[in-house]
């Protein structure tokens, strides 16, 4: 790892015990008390019971959370340096994913490295969001908002997004571009380009859709992009949320009393269609809370890149941030039938190791800005000021 | 990535080596990113990124409130998919319904789970492929109706409720997209025809539209909340049902009859035993695919002018006010004329004729004498009393009113008095004629089964014990020795009156002596009361087995006779001694 890690000064660094004061215990309130609620739609969810998921679900969230404390205090310029390897190794294990992840059990997704199940895409999501920040940490001094220091990260995006698509996982690969261009975007890409781009985009699918593409390819391309027009399998999902959903009502018909949840009618339940039982057994104030935890936390991530006095943890807070919005929209969108089913759970309210792994680990980072909030980290590019200044 | 990690020592190079990360020692001269010295370190870098910060949040905002919308318009408003969602709720509401069996638990009505098919027109990819494909599973589907709905606006056609397991299968093998399945709960009638009429018609949503299944549809459905399973036991015996039925049927196609109706009343409960209406009906076929005909349960929700059968009324009155005897001699040797309607008899005897006679031969003159000697006003409520001048369905909800004279003159009274100038359910007739054989008292229909022993409660008397009685003996004389011998069976005597009434004429005025109801109505066994029985058959037509003659003494009555043959066995009646024993001893 030294070939990683250089060695770093003392100067200005603080004790393991300042560090761990220095998180915002606040917002590991937030992530506390979203996580105990899913464990409570679980024991439902399972009858009245903590087998197979609610207990599950606590016991990882507790390691989880102090894994996110120990990435928390861990010196920032560790993640600094660690950010390029980290995207590298992400994207070599994509492209191990492509070539061997076939062979376990027909799961693309999954790469096997002996005991343990690794799901490189999900690795993907945190190490891009680092590779960008220090990227633009770097660039710190150039002109961001023409168009050529954006053309290096573009291509970081697409080459992961793209291995993604080939899986084939839309949904993740949506995600992943989502949370890049953001981040190009809060580096301050010109709001021309931001406007064009989508403009152009925007007129040309919808040129090609109504004068260059066939009437079945149409339909195939909608088929691909929406699940649920597969009528024996998704749509029932959707048609089932809705249903539950509709049931619940303002007040929910309450815990456990859900017909759609309890009577197996909603499929995923304790999955990615958890917000749907939520919604029918405690109703729209149901909903509300448990939103409003996440709108909390989300305010959490952008109040601390904002106050975040370097670029990298600005960057990665914003980014890990993003990262929680687009879950969070997704998995409601889908849920509220707003967006295809595309089968993203909801962080650390859904049952799923991994989403909860990456999203814990990326909140680590963030309460690592805020720990590391006042160090002034400098740039890895020797500019050209700092040329002069050595020569000096 | 070299970049990372520039190997250039530091302008002062005067840090002292600090202890590395990872426990090896560091290469000299690392750069130190953290570099709070340097020139390009800038102290804090707020500005334009803060901008992006609160774009950032718009956007979140923005989604968030998106989503709430639109969780809300799913949440508070169900035209969201309306289609889907109604069509689950009538699902829903037909699953668990009760059972409904016979008076001995013979299973009449049950529900299964069944798959009903639908299409989303938005998620077909080519109506016309779809329907071509549908119509491989369902040939007689019409393919320009198909594509017409394949191709329609909304989210949700039905193509065909209740599928059988191997079309669900086969629709699934088509794997065409947006083709979906729903569970709906299926009502099957397991024994067919059965009693088609009583249980009920059902729409093609499922919903019941006539019989039981409607009239009784809170009891049933009542249970689907948990407050009981248990099936509806009706009054009738499924046994004897299916007799009456098939003798019906029989008859009713030897005379080509328009149509027809019986029914089987237990004299002292009042107890439906057997309801039948021809054409018969299938409950297991929705209403809109029967014929409109056939739709009619002629045993409750059809008026007759029943004819002579009304003599019987006529006559109980007389003997309970003590106006008549047997014995007493009324003049039936010429037409009689009351103001300008002259009353003729179609087996005239032009002599002076006994009451029992009267009923014998079915005298029209001495009946209305008779009647003349009651007064209108006491024939009248005494109609009222037995229950003919108001509706009398059980529980069903469909029931014809009977259609009654404006008012109650002498020659209201005097046709009444026979049957004509007023019509009635049959099953008002039956409720009549068993008050008769319940010693005088009469009680409502029952289509449920009645615990033993509370039947006299809801009785309401209209006759004396023995007046009644005397009733029976002179019917039973009618079947001995007059018009409706052919109704009598060997060991199960049989008492009861024919009727044939002409029908009005449909342009109005008058009535036609071509188009007749033929009916008898009566009691068995003869001796000791204890079913009424009503079988009426809607212009019949003369058949050859019956010298091409129509009248009730040979259609109805020997559709009774074989159905009391039949029936008085399941019922647990003994047979008596025979006709000629039974004469003999009296």
């Amino acid at each position: 790892m030294s070939v990683l890690l250089p060695t770093y000064s003392e100067e200005g660094r603080d004790s393991f015990r300042a560090r761990l004061g220095k998180i915002e215990w606040g917002l590991v309130l937030v992530l506390a008390l979203i996580a105990c609620t899913g464990a409570l739609l679980l024991y439902g969810a399972a009858g009245g019971s903590f087998e197979p998921w609610s207990a599950n679900h606590l016991i990882r969230f507790s390691i989880f959370v102090v894994m996110m404390v120990v990435v928390a205090t861990v010196d920032v310029r560790v993640w600094y340096h660690l950010a390029y390897p980290a995207y590298g190794i992400a994207v070599l294990l994509l492209v191990a994913v492509e070539l061997f992840g076939k062979v376990a059990m027909g799961a693309q997704r999954w790469l096997e490295l002996g005991p343990i199940q690794v799901q490189p895409s999900e690795f993907m999501k945190i190490a891009l969001a680092m590779a960008l920040a220090r990227y633009y940490h770097d660039g710190e001094a150039r002109r961001l908002d023409l168009i050529t220091p954006h053309l290096i990260p573009l291509v970081m995006i697409a080459v992961p997004s793209a291995l993604i698509m080939m899986q084939p996982d839309l949904g993740t690969a949506l995600m992943v571009v989502g949370v890049g261009c953001a981040l190009v975007i809060l580096a301050g890409l010109s709001w021309w380009f931001v406007a064009g781009a989508g403009a152009l985009g925007i007129t040309g699918a919808v040129l090609g859709y109504f004068f260059v593409m066939h009437e079945f390819q149409k339909e195939r391309i909608l088929n691909f992009l929406d699940p649920s027009r597969d009528p024996l399998g998704t749509g029932y999902h959707i048609t089932q949320s809705k249903i539950a959903i509709g049931s619940g009502g303002i007040f929910g018909v309450g815990f456990m009393q859900g017909s759609q949840s309890q009577l197996d009618f909603l499929p995923e339940r304790h999955t990615d269609f958890i917000l749907a039982m939520l919604l029918e057994e405690f109703g729209m104030i149901g909903g509300v809370f448990v939103l409003g935890l996440y709108v909390a936390a989300l305010v959490y991530g952008v109040l601390i890149a904002r106050s975040c006095r370097h670029l990298f943890g600005k960057y990665l807070a914003g980014g890990i941030t993003v990262l929680l919005f687009i879950y969070v929209a997704i998995n409601a969108g889908m849920v509220v039938g707003l967006l295809p089913v595309v089968g993203e759970a909801l962080p650390l309210l859904s049952h799923g190791g991994s989403v909860m792994m990456s999203m814990l680990f990326g909140f680590g980072l963030i309460q690592n800005a805020w720990v590391f909030r006042e160090r002034t980290l400098g740039t890895g590019f020797v500019t050209r000021d700092r040329r002069e200044a050595r020569r000096g | 990535m070299t970049r990372v990690l520039p190997p250039k020592p530091k302008a002062d190079g005067a840090r002292p080596a600090k202890p590395p990360l990872k426990g090896r020692a560091a290469p000299a001269g690392t750069y130190d990113p953290l570099d709070m010295s340097g020139p390009r370190s800038r102290p804090g870098t707020r500005g334009p990124l803060d901008g992006r910060m609160v774009f950032l949040l718009g956007c979140f905002a923005f989604g968030f409130a998106a989503l709430a919308f639109r969780a809300g318009q799913v949440a508070l408003f169900r035209d969201v998919d309306v289609a889907r969602t109604s069509a689950r709720a009538a699902v829903e509401q037909s699953v668990d319904r009760a059972d409904i069996t016979d008076r001995n638990g013979v299973l009449l009505a049950t529900s299964v789970t069944a798959f009903s098919l639908y299409a989303d027109p938005e998620r077909i990819w080519d109506p016309v492929e779809t329907a071509r494909a549908l119509r491989t599973v369902f040939p007689q589907m019409d393919e320009a109706g198909l594509i017409r709905k394949l191709s329609s606006k909304s989210r949700f056609e039905f193509i065909q409720r209740r599928l059988t397991p191997s079309q669900k299968r086969a629709v699934w093998e088509l794997a065409q997209p947006g083709l979906e399945f729903v569970e709906e709960s299926r009502r099957v009638y397991p024994q067919g025809q059965l009693a088609g009429h009583l249980l009920g018609l059902s729409n093609r949503d499922g919903d019941p539209v006539t019989g039981i299944e409607r009239a009784m549809n809170d009891r049933l459905t009542a249970a689907a909340d948990g407050t009981g399973t248990e099936p509806l036991a009706l009054s009738i015996d499924s046994r004897v049902q299916h007799v009456v039925e098939a003798e019906l049927d029989q008859a009713a196609r030897l005379h080509q009859a328009a149509g027809g109706a019986a029914v089987i009343l237990d004299v002292h409960t009042g107890e439906v035993i057997a309801s039948a209406s021809w054409p018969q009906v299938d409950p297991n076929v929705p209403a809109g695919r029967q014929a409109n005909a056939a739709q009619v349960n002629r045993a409750v929700n059809a008026v007759y002018e029943m004819g002579s059968t009304f003599k019987v009324f006529t006559v109980a009155v007389g003997l309970n006010d003590g106006i008549l005897s047997p014995d007493k001699v009324y003049d039936a040797r010429q037409p009689l004329t009351i103001g300008n309607r002259r009353i003729n008899d179609f087996h005239a005897e032009n002599r002076a004729l006994t009451v029992q006679e009267i009923l014998s031969h079915s005298s029209n003159i001495g009946t209305a004498r008779i009647a003349a000697d009651i007064g209108a006003l006491r024939l009248e409520e005494f109609f009222g009393r037995l229950g003919l001048t108001a509706p009398v369905a059980g529980e069903l909800k469909e029931v014809s009113r009977p259609i009654l004279p404006r008012r109650w003159g002498r020659i209201q009274a005097a046709t009444a008095s026979y049957g004509h100038g007023i019509a009635v359910t049959p099953m008002a007739v039956a409720a009549g004629y068993a008050a008769i054989g319940n010693d005088g008292t009469w009680l409502r229909p029952t289509f449920l089964a009645r615990a033993d022993g509370n039947a006299a409660a809801s009785g309401r008397s209209v006759l004396s014990p023995i007046a009644a009685r005397q009733t029976v003996q002179l019917m039973r004389e009618v079947v001995a020795h007059g018009t409706g011998g052919r109704a009598d069976v060997d060991g199960y005597p049989v008492a009861g009156k024919t009727g044939t009434a002409e029908k009005p004429r449909t342009g109005g005025g008058g009535y036609d002596s071509d188009r007749r109801v033929s009916s008898f109505a009566g009691i068995f066994p003869a001796d000791a009361p204890r079913y009424a029985i009503v079988v009426l058959l809607d212009e019949p037509q003369g058949a050859a087995e019956t010298g091409g003659v129509a009248t009730a003494g040979v259609t109805a009555a020997p559709v009774v006779s074989r159905v009391v043959a039949r029936a008085a066995p399941l019922l647990g009646l003994m047979p008596r001694r025979t006709y000629a024993e039974l004469s003999a001893a009296r």
